[in-house]
């Protein structure tokens, strides 16, 4: 898998990453900057891995793909009138397979159901249908919340959207052994340049 | 002694986090490859990006690479850009392209023959896979009036068109570059117009496939194709007919524009 040169780190740093490291176990504890990135679903330049709904994507290519976060947009200049009408309702445009949160552009539906969530560690959770939903997923009738991972959705609409995000992108990551374009393409539903395989909704499609 | 320690840790992962953290590296990945043209000796090429989504912040540009994989020629953008993106145009142009009347002043200047013309992978930023166009053999027009213009950058689809580049700023507008002058029937360009002209186009037709530089001059009956009927009228002329074949009979430009048919190069005349 490629990684990024840009991101490598120097002599001095992986000095001081060794260094970083063995503090940490010293004092017990995972990598922080991986715990860190997963918390903001960003990179960790120490292990060179990033982390999206809490699962690592070792593929800087594929981590850039996924582009999670939120993008600052010009309603005005935006001609597609399914968008327009998605940034008034914070909604998904299934046209351009993209979505807005808050006036910000989401370049995905898995990007799109995360920005709609809230973040909560498992161990703050007092139900225990709650913590079980967690540990997979579900929607807890109690509490009208649903779970994936540690994301809590308020719409059982969004829990099955993010499900399905999710899901497409855990295939994405099972592509990468084989073909990192594929699981590019896969997540984008694009093509493979390099195996001339198109995906959509996660699937390779016949053409 | 175990407060010491754990403390010197903490100290340690403080200090460590602030030195490999770093700034946040912003990455500009909504400009897409939009339109591609070239001439067909690579001199005159322009290649347009297009904020795809409405993003207002895409400013980022400063040291992303843009490469073309069959020549292995870069382009580093020098610097961050100013105002809002959404939905705007970069245009990256050789010098060549910049000169010509009717060009949109690019907002960066690249090396001729940038790219190949039979085929090429184009990236924006391969140091982060922002975007990748790829073009085989033949998909891109050099007839010096049409361009490739992509039409969804995930599937890599694109149609053919006449050019219309578009700056940052917003100005746009289309090249179109003159053809040589020829005279019609001087297949071989030798000239003069006889039996060899025919002759040499016959054998492009069925023998050799032998590229030929001025199809205009070739188009004997001026129909906007190449085929049998071409050496058929000028036989016709050369040995049956005093009607001329059209026009220019020396000399001159083909007033039939609306075809396909170029004249890239022809020696017989000035």
């Amino acid at each position: 898998m490629r990684r990024p040169s840009t991101l490598a780190l120097s002599g001095e740093k992986r000095g001081l990453a060794r260094a970083l490291l063995l503090a940490t176990a010293l004092a017990g504890c995972d990598c922080p900057s991986c715990e860190e990135a997963k918390g903001v679903n960003g990179w960790c330049n120490t292990c060179s891995t990033g982390y999206v709904a809490s699962l690592e994507v070792p593929s800087f290519e594929l981590f850039e793909t996924l582009d999670a976060h939120g993008h600052d947009i010009d309603p005005a200049r935006i001609s597609c009138a399914s968008c327009q009408k998605a940034i008034e309702d914070d909604g998904l445009c299934e046209v351009c397979r993209m979505g807005y949160v808050k006036g910000q552009l989401y370049m995905s539906p898995l990007t799109y159901y995360l920005a709609r969530s809230e973040l909560r560690r498992v161990s703050d959770i007092s139900c225990a249908t709650c913590r079980e939903n967690a540990a997979a997923w579900g929607w807890c009738d109690s509490c009208g919340v649903g779970r994936v991972g540690p994301y809590a959705f308020a719409s059982r609409e969004d829990l099955k959207g993010a499900r399905r995000a999710i899901d497409i992108l855990k295939g994405s990551l099972a592509r990468l052994e084989r073909c990192e374009s594929c699981a590019v393409a896969s997540f984008a539903g694009g093509r493979c340049p390099e195996c001339d395989i198109r995906y959509r909704d996660g699937e390779a499609v016949l053409e | 002694m175990n407060t010491a320690r754990i403390a010197g840790a903490v100290l340690v992962m403080a200090v460590g986090i602030a030195a490999l953290a770093g700034p946040a590296e912003a990455g500009s990945h909504l400009w897409k490859i939009n339109e591609v043209f070239s001439s067909d000796d690579g001199t005159i090429q322009f290649i347009e990006l297009h904020e795809c989504c409405g993003a207002a912040g895409e400013i980022y540009l400063t040291n992303l690479l843009f490469t073309s994989k069959a020549t292995g020629k870069r382009f580093r953008f020098p610097e961050t850009l100013r105002g809002s993106t959404a939905n705007r145009y970069l245009l990256l142009g050789t010098a060549a392209f910049a000169a010509l009347p009717g060009a949109p002043r690019p907002d960066y200047i690249i090396a001729p023959e940038f790219f190949s013309t039979t085929g090429d992978t184009l990236w924006y930023s391969e140091q982060r896979n922002y975007d990748r166009f790829v073009f085989g053999t033949g998909d891109l027009p050099t007839d010096g009036r049409t361009s490739i213009q992509v039409t969804d950058f995930r599937l890599d689809r694109f149609t053919t068109g006449k050019n219309s580049p578009t700056n940052y700023r917003g100005e746009t507008g289309s090249v179109e570059l003159m053809d040589a002058l020829f005279q019609r029937g001087d297949c071989n360009d030798d000239g003069k117009m006889d039996l060899s002209d025919p002759i040499s186009l016959l054998s492009a037709l069925f023998l050799t496939s032998a590229e030929i530089s001025c199809t205009d001059a070739c188009d004997a009956n001026d129909d906007g194709e190449i085929d049998i009927s071409d050496p058929v009228a000028m036989l016709v002329f050369l040995f049956l007919s005093t009607r001329p074949l059209p026009a220019p009979e020396v000399c001159g430009a083909d007033a039939t524009t609306e075809d396909p048919l170029n004249c890239r190069a022809f020696s017989g005349c000035p």
